[in-house]
């Protein structure tokens, strides 16, 4: 049956979709080439030969926003699919086993936690080399506990309900029910955790960036577009503003999501039922 | 006696499918009125209108007089004065009508003060004073206790302190001893009446089951899709119904009866039990001492064979369900072993319907599950079939299904692999009774027609009567005492037997 989705959810997916098309858009289209310099066009403000303005190399800002959609998604995406992928098999192990392989799993994931989490992002990409890859990696190891902690805190709850023994009645493994019970079960929680890991994950990459640790120049790059306003935003503040509202628009829209997506599937307000 | 709750032509609507059409209730200052009536007959939604507690996308149209005033035209503020000062209410599940980070003497002295102005210290000796009259001795059992520590019906007993502190005129129990054992329910049920009368309230007592209702009441109401369809005396009602609603629950509380056709005590065991041990670990006190154990079975014996029924019965946390888990092999025992016979399969149907089925998959899915191989087609619909269920329900899912039908897809799920031995473990407690009748009978058949072995846990000592080959009394973990049950019931010897056989009612010489 349809329920009429939250407020929150239809902006977050609003924000959320207008980025996605934004960088959809920008593989076969962007406004000008955004890695073509022109000395002759520096610092142009935003007006009709350049919608946004152009940069200190003459680069046009609004093909830029446009092409850094593009790397926020792809790395803040892989990032959050690289924890969720490792997070919650982990997850679902530690509850399916118990005992010793809990405790391993659990105390590996307090160890991960307990390390200020862009601090160590900043060392890993500093000792792997910048660029995108790396990137990817450093946020994914540090979005893995969250994704195994939600995973395993909501197994748990299932593993006391009948229908696991039921299961277990029936002659079916841990791994079985795990992957016919469990996951199914707990997959709404786990988007939910996804859309605010995903947000998370595209502003840990624009700090990364903001620090020349992310996707690597002539790429454009959102936190990169940031670091170098630095010492223009007097000047031509455009240069911060339109990169920081694309950051802000992105990470705000998934948080609605999230948020909204919560509230959506809260069994609470399940239809149904007595 | 004049009114003290009149309710004229009460309607309650989802949209625009009316839950409630037409009612018309009165209870008398003084008197005990049940509410009798089916699962989803609109009881509950009564009790709620009265209180104006309902969610706020059903509508309600109607009268409701309290003591001359029309409770359906009172704002929220004269609503909250009336609610529990002049008004109580008791649910049917303590747990989730108690804050659970509440010490229970704090929340009935909450209930006390939120309508007089009394410092705190004397509040909290009121409260006191009334959970001493609901039966909680504060030398025994604390104001200090957190409703965790507290068994079910000492939970029960504390909402009901809640409700009755304020010497409330009117008090609305909706199923208050359904979430309950047998015995500790019975209690319960006088506890309230005792109250009640004592005080001069009038009570609305709300229970879908008959006999009960004739044994509290003055009077009883039934109810059928919305309206009260037949209202007299209680004994009478029992008595003569002339409502074919009426008619249905008093069928319900003729006790169940099994033909005893294959019930051979001679033949093979299918299972047997030697010796069941069990400890479960539990909190550690202080993060030093060592966890406390406690035992929750210890050497039991039992054998089950084929075409019989066995009835496990018991206060609550006997041990009866830590028996079923071990003869299932969900848990293994700290000592003595459980033998099942070769290439024989053990299937079970738990208490809780809303746990038992998982949430997403079709009744189809759930029912084929101890299947090895996809099942061949038809197989589904007929294992529908012959839990009573109708099999255009195989592409539902559980939300879908009422509390009697979905134990009946469990059932259908534990059968579907042909197993040998059935473990019901209180899988009708939870049900109307109604539904809870037509199961007992179910598995009374089946063990009859099928051969099946079953492991029958109940509070419900008539129905263990009237179905069980042998029954076995588990008291603090052991078995006290075993014997079939027209003789153990007759002359029963272990202080426990005795015991739930008074409550039950069974110590008189009405024909089982």
């Amino acid at each position: 049956m349809i329920r009429r989705a939250p407020l929150d959810l239809v902006i977050g997916l609003a924000l959320t979709g207008a980025v996605a098309l934004m960088a959809l858009v920008s593989v076969l289209w962007t406004p000008h080439d955004p890695l073509a310099m022109d000395l002759s066009a520096r610092l142009l403000p935003p007006g009709p030969r350049a919608l946004m303005g152009t940069d200190a190399y003459g680069r046009d800002v609004a093909a830029m926003i446009l092409a850094g959609a593009r790397s926020a998604l792809g790395v803040g995406g892989a990032a959050a699919g690289l924890g969720l992928c490792l997070g919650v098999p982990l997850g679902l192990a530690a509850a399916a086993l118990g005992g010793w392989a809990d405790e391993a799993v659990m105390r590996l994931n307090d160890l991960v936690f307990a390390f200020p989490a862009l601090l160590l992002a900043v060392l890993l990409s500093a000792l792997l080399g910048p660029g995108a890859l790396n990137a990817v990696i450093a946020i994914g190891v540090f979005n893995t506990p969250v994704f195994a902690r939600i995973s395993r805190s909501a197994a748990q709850g299932l593993w006391s309900r009948d229908f696991v023994a039921a299961a277990r009645l029936a002659g079916k493994d841990r791994i079985a029910i795990s992957l016919e019970h469990i996951l199914p079960n707990i997959a709404g929680g786990l988007a939910v955790q996804l859309a605010i890991q995903l947000s998370l994950a595209i502003a840990a990459d624009a700090g990364l960036s903001f620090v020349g640790l992310g996707v690597q120049p002539p790429q454009p790059s959102w936190g990169r577009m940031l670091g170098e306003a630095q010492t223009l935003v007097g000047q031509a503040p455009w240069l911060a503003i339109f990169p920081g509202a694309a950051i802000l628009v992105t990470v705000l829209g998934l948080t609605l999501v999230g948020d909204g997506l919560a509230a959506w599937l809260d069994p609470r307000r399940r239809e149904g039922g007595e | 006696m004049t009114a003290l709750l009149q309710i004229q032509g009460l309607t309650v609507r989802a949209g625009a499918t009316p839950l409630i059409d037409g009612l018309d209730l009165t209870l008398a200052a003084g008197e005990i009125l049940a509410l009798v009536g089916e699962s989803g007959s609109g009881k509950s939604l009564t009790a709620l209108s009265i209180l104006r507690l309902l969610s706020p996308d059903l509508a309600a149209a109607g009268v409701v007089r309290f003591d001359g005033r029309d409770l359906m035209t009172l704002d929220e503020p004269a609503l909250c004065a009336l609610r529990g000062a002049e008004i109580g209410m008791v649910f049917q599940e303590p747990m989730t009508a108690l804050d659970p980070l509440m010490r229970i003497g704090d929340q009935v002295a909450e209930t006390i003060r939120a309508h007089r102005r009394m410092p705190r210290i004397e509040a909290r000796a009121a409260a006191a004073e009334m959970l001493a009259r609901v039966g909680l001795d504060p030398a025994q059992v604390s104001p200090e206790r957190y409703p965790h520590q507290l068994s079910g019906g000492q939970r029960q007993r504390a909402a009901i302190a809640a409700a009755v502190a304020l010497k409330p005129r009117l008090i609305l129990a909706d199923e208050p001893t359904t979430a309950l054992d047998a015995a500790t329910g019975a209690e319960v049920a006088s506890l309230l009446t005792r109250l009640v009368r004592a005080e001069g309230a009038g009570l609305l007592f709300i229970t879908h089951d008959l006999a009960l209702a004739a044994r509290l009441a003055d009077r009883t109401a039934v109810m059928a899709a919305g309206r009260v369809v037949e209202t007299a005396p209680s004994r009478r009602l029992l008595a003569s119904p002339a409502h074919p609603a009426t008619q249905r629950l008093a069928r319900a509380t003729e006790v169940v009866r099994r033909a005893r056709v294959g019930g051979a005590t001679d033949a093979a065991p299918v299972l047997q039990a030697t010796g069941l041990t069990r400890d479960y670990t539990e909190a550690r006190r202080s993060p030093f001492a060592r966890a406390p154990r406690r035992r929750a079975a210890e050497g039991v014996d039992l054998t089950l064979r084929p075409g019989t029924i066995t009835a496990l019965v018991g206060r609550s946390a006997a041990g009866k369900s830590t028996v079923a888990r071990l003869l299932l092999g969900l848990e293994p025992p700290d000592g003595g072993a459980v033998r099942l016979a070769p290439g024989a399969r053990a299937q079970a149907v738990f208490q809780d319907p809303y746990g038992s089925l998982d949430p997403l998959w079709t009744v189809a899915r759930i029912i084929a599950e101890p299947a090895t191989a996809p099942p061949p087609p038809g197989a589904v619909e007929a294992a529908l079939t012959e839990v009573g269920l109708d099999p255009a329900l195989a592409g539902r899912r559980p939300h879908q299904l009422s509390g009697g039908q979905r134990q009946r897809v469990a059932l259908a799920r534990a059968l579907f692999a042909g197993p040998a031995v059935l473990v019901m473990d209180e899988a009708t407690s939870a049900l109307d009774v109604i539904a809870r009748q037509q199961i007992l009978t179910l598995v009374g058949e089946l063990a009859d027609r099928r051969g099946l072995a079953v492991a029958l846990i109940s509070h419900d000592l008539a129905a263990v009567r009237g179905l069980a080959d042998e029954v076995l009394v588990m008291d603090q973990g052991r078995v006290v005492e075993r014997g079939p049950p027209e003789i153990l019931f007759r002359g029963p010897q272990h202080p426990a037997t005795r015991a739930l056989v008074a409550a039950a009612g069974l110590d008189g010489d009405q024909p089982g």
